[in-house]
């Protein structure tokens, strides 16, 4: 097990951009990359050598969005996707000042489930495996799978429902 | 799905906001842990590390000469004494 100067040296800028990611705001990320580091710290004894330091950091930090998701569902923080999606139309103001492309994609992650999101930002974005985000994400591949490809359809929906892409 | 894989990977060619100094959230986690902050506490040991090298190099000192090498444990016993009262004094 590395130090905790080398564990955030090596593992803080993947970490900080996987949780940037998943919440959509450089604060967040921050305070949750360090509470992730913390955990990771305080938890280094349970830490099974079979497993890659990088996962085992990535699926404390997923465990953390969604502990922080859930509570900000219950507080009613959380915008219904389906509220999103039918969103009231865009005024040619709006429209003039659209999102290009790929920020639209950044902007509607955060909205997808955060099961759905993890799995897909571990693949497109970090390379992981699909043993691996079973893994992080203690399910079997098939359910990896599975939440891959309806984490793109949603994706899709939400993005043709902004105008960003052609049904 | 083939447009929707493309504009992930547009996305992550954009890349994303730079993380703070590795040194700003070591500091940041160590607050969090209650620990000491890792520069201090480095800056310490290595203040210390001076003392046993002079002492020994004393010591070695005094066999040279001849000199009785309990004069030398006298002096240590008198500069553990004076050092908490000299460093209060801010001396």
């Amino acid at each position: 097990m590395e130090t905790l100067e080398d564990l955030v040296v090596h593992h803080q800028e993947p970490l900080f951009a996987f949780l940037y990611r998943m919440c959509g705001e450089t604060n967040l990320a921050e305070e949750l990359m360090q509470e992730t580091f913390v955990r990771a710290f305080e938890a280094a004894k349970r830490y099974r050598p079979e497993a890659a330091i990088r996962t085992w950091l990535f699926s404390i930090a997923a465990n953390l969005v969604r502990d922080r998701w859930r509570r900000r569902a219950r507080r009613g923080e959380d915008l219904p996707l389906d509220d999103l999606v039918i969103a009231s139309p865009a005024t040619a103001e709006e429209d003039a000042l659209r999102l290009i492309s790929y920020e639209a994609v950044r902007s509607a992650l955060p909205l997808l489930p955060v099961e759905q999101r993890t799995a897909l930002i571990l693949r497109y974005y970090h390379d992981l495996s699909y043993d691996e985000i079973a893994h992080v994400l203690a399910c079997p591949i098939g359910t990896v799978r599975s939440r891959i490809h309806n984490g793109l359809a949603r994706l899709k929906r939400l993005l043709v429902s902004n105008e960003v892409i052609a049904p | 799905m083939k447009e929707i894989e493309a504009l992930l990977q547009q996305d992550r060619a954009a890349g994303v906001p730079q993380p703070p100094d590795a040194r700003y959230t070591v500091a940041a986690i160590n607050r969090r842990l209650g620990r000491p902050p890792v520069a201090q506490s480095a800056r310490r040991e290595s203040d210390w590390l001076p003392v046993p090298v002079a002492l020994c190099l004393t010591l070695v000192a005094f066999l040279y000469f001849g000199l009785n090498p309990w004069f030398l444990a006298a002096m240590l016993i008198a500069a553990l004494c004076t050092t908490p009262i000299l460093l209060r004094k801010g001396a």
